[in-house]
């Protein structure tokens, strides 16, 4: 639960590449990994939380997301997930935000899994598997750049296995 | 490299090289072509660089991607939509290993004929993990096939339908009589089993499993052939009175013909528990309607939604004051239908 003190805060954030940002506390905890960190610290204003595995230009955009939804209710808790699941649909501005390179987009993925930001997460592998969905096997190996490590008859093994779906 | 070296060759185009030539609209002309051509092989040489960083970038991250973004990834991808699980599935080895172990992905299946046994290797993979099997049989194949799969254990079956539609019936070859139809499911052990989907049948499941259905829709499709469920008054209220646990209840679409309501057949049907109910009527005659209505009571009944064809609105609006007040529905707020509500 957040106090009216909380909200006044600011909160200092240092990248991989040493770069320094400083955000209102109700933003910088759009991220559970950093609320948790600032509950660590305590009342300690004047101390940066390092984010190592983020760097400036990815922080800069997951903090643009968390601006914009920094009066967002709180996460659901872990039951809810299986609704989570049942759509791909993605808010106007979210879809906006995510229109970024591919770069960008598995860096934001990554930088929302190290940080704890379930929305922004949840935004990002919806795009992912929304490039993904209803596509053949080879398609979705070119999209990923990924070689086909299988036999010939374990190829001829999976597509027997499956056959069973096949006219579905 | 290639491309530095041809804007280098191409030098005299900068501005003050311009001040040796003498200035013709030949000149002007060839000029702007050769920075077209230019313009075009930066262009190309810059996509091409994107594209090769890009892959490099790509194929880095594939390995730098942790195994539980890419199951989130596929959850999405492959929720309800077998067919885009599959091909996951069937990218790479590791692709594989990730969506064998996604259980959501193989949590809805649709049983038929003969494929019966691979189709239920594959619900093996939803472990005890997982929010709910959900299992689609149909009689594309007829009854005969299906017999010896009389003894099947699915002990994470949340959701089951059961669809005798005609149009899942062969072209040629005999259509299986209702009474005929293979009703082997009875006997299947389905201990988590709440939502049962039926389509032109009632299914004859054991009274120990349909006690136990909270949510239950029933279609009935229209009356053109054998298939279509022959239904009373009476025989609805009799099957709905087993489900003593029901809290969601859709029907449809309801024939309110006077073969279905027999004069003598009134019965009386309290369904304590149910809180939802939405009924689809694809006719309207106001005798049989009002006989429907009063087969029907329940004390926890929340929300009721009515879908009738239009001509019938004004006589309804009349109806509504007489057909669902307070007294045979006390806790209902929740009331959508073409006319007021009038509790």
């Amino acid at each position: 639960m957040s106090t009216t003190e909380d909200k006044t805060r600011k909160v200092k954030l240092v990248t991989s590449d040493n770069e320094e940002f400083e955000v209102d506390w109700e933003v910088a905890t759009r991220s559970v990994l950093i609320k948790h960190m600032l509950e660590d610290i305590g009342e300690s204003e004047e101390q940066a939380i390092p984010l190592p595995n983020v760097t400036a230009n990815v922080l800069k955009k997951v903090l643009e997301w968390c601006e914009h939804h920094r009066k967002d209710p709180e996460p659901a808790p872990e039951s809810s997930d299986d609704n989570r699941k049942r759509t791909l649909e993605i808010g106007d501005w979210d879809a906006k935000f995510i229109q970024v390179d591919q770069e960008m987009l598995f860096e934001i993925i990554l930088a929302a899994n190290y940080l704890d930001i379930k929305a922004l997460l949840d935004v990002g592998c919806k795009t992912v598997a929304n490039m993904i969905k209803g596509k053949q096997p080879e398609e979705i190996r070119k999209m990923f750049n990924i070689v086909n490590d299988f036999t010939p008859e374990e190829e001829a093994q999976i597509k027997k296995e499956n056959e069973w779906a096949e006219d579905r | 490299m290639r491309l530095r070296s041809k804007v280098n060759s191409r030098s005299w185009l900068a501005p003050q090289s311009w001040l040796h030539f003498p200035l013709k609209q030949s000149n002007v002309l060839n000029a702007r072509s050769l920075v077209a051509s230019i313009v075009n092989h930066l262009d190309l040489g810059i996509g091409k660089l994107e594209f090769q960083t890009s892959k490099l970038f790509i194929q880095g991250n594939f390995a730098r991607f942790p195994d539980e973004i890419f199951g989130m990834i596929f959850e999405f991808a492959g929720f309800d939509d077998l067919r885009s699980a599959i091909n996951i599935s069937r990218v790479c080895r590791r692709f594989r290993n990730i969506a064998l172990s996604t259980p959501l992905l193989w949590s809805r299946i649709h049983l038929r004929g003969h494929w019966i046994e691979e189709a239920k290797a594959r619900a093996d993979r939803t472990s005890s993990s997982t929010p709910g099997l959900s299992l689609v049989i149909d009689y594309r194949s007829g009854h005969s096939s299906w017999s010896e799969y009389s003894t099947i254990s699915l002990p994470y079956l949340a959701s089951l339908k059961l669809s005798a539609s005609s149009l899942d019936f062969p072209d040629n070859g005999p259509t299986p009589q209702r009474e005929d139809a293979w009703q082997g499911f009875r006997n299947w052990n389905m201990p988590m089993l709440h939502t049962l989907h039926s389509v032109n049948i009632f299914p004859d499941l054991p009274a120990s499993i349909l006690s136990r259905i909270k949510t239950h829709s029933l279609e009935i499709e229209k009356e053109y052939d054998d298939s279509y469920l022959h239904w009373t008054l009476s025989s609805l209220a009799g099957y709905l009175s087993q489900m003593t646990s029901i809290e969601d209840l859709t029907i449809s679409s309801l024939n309110l013909m006077d073969e279905h309501f027999p004069p003598e057949d009134i019965p009386k049907l309290e369904m304590i528990s149910l809180r939802h109910l939405s009924l689809k009527f694809s006719d309207y005659r106001k005798t049989n309607f009002k006989h429907f209505f009063d087969a029907f009571e329940s004390s926890s009944l929340l929300s009721l939604s009515i879908n009738v064809p239009s001509k019938c609105i004004p006589d309804l609006e009349q109806s509504s004051r007489e057909l669902w007040n307070v007294r045979r529905f006390p806790k209902l707020t929740d009331v959508d239908h073409p006319g007021p509500f009038l509790g």
